[in-house]
């Protein structure tokens, strides 16, 4: 059934990197606001106030936006209906988008050490070595 | 030279990471960068610290 879901088990503190990851993996087109309303295309999805919308069929998105809800803690947390999941970049969304966050994450904290980067792919394992 | 071994799993996207050459308050400032900046794993957990 078409519905929007959360993911309590994914959130993402850092605004400025999710919007970076998400133009990454192919998010063109990423409004953001306060209070955005996500988009209802079918009954069942019930109404959902967000700060960062994905417009539908973005990214293979068909039955709905893909939003982010900020949530008390200040991180932001994924909407999307629960038939997209497995739709939404060839059911790839949610990894990609992590992998490409994490490795802003890293860049950020070469950053603040003043460290270098060194980064090689082995096996579908990204290893990044920051030396400072 | 201390360093920081990242490692990414492009199936997941979960990221760990190992901190080596850094003394145990040192580790902790890193640590707390990290976290500041929203890093995907369950610190307590899985950092290993190697003074």
């Amino acid at each position: 059934m078409s519905k929007y879901m959360t993911f309590p088990e994914v959130a993402f503190k850092d605004r400025e990197l999710l919007i970076a990851a998400l133009e990454e993996i192919g998010c063109v087109y990423i409004r953001q606001g306060a209070d955005l309303e996500m988009g209802r295309y079918h009954s069942e999805q019930l109404e959902q106030k967000v700060e960062i919308v994905i417009p539908r069929d973005a990214i293979g998105n068909s039955f709905g936006d893909i939003g982010f809800a900020r949530i008390e803690s200040g991180e932001y947390r994924p909407v999307m209906d629960e038939l997209d999941r497995s739709r939404a970049l060839n059911g790839r969304f949610i990894p990609k988008l992590r992998a490409a966050y994490n490795e802003r994450v890293v860049v950020k904290v070469a950053a603040r050490l003043r460290g270098t980067i060194h980064r090689v792919v082995e096996g579908g394992v990204v290893k990044i070595k920051v030396r400072y | 030279m201390p360093e920081i071994n990242f490692t990414i799993d492009e199936q997941t996207g979960e990221m760990e990471m190992k901190v080596e050459g850094v003394q145990g308050p040192q580790c902790a400032d890193v640590a707390k960068i990290i976290t500041e900046l929203g890093l995907q794993i369950d610190l307590k957990r899985r950092i290993a610290l190697i003074s």
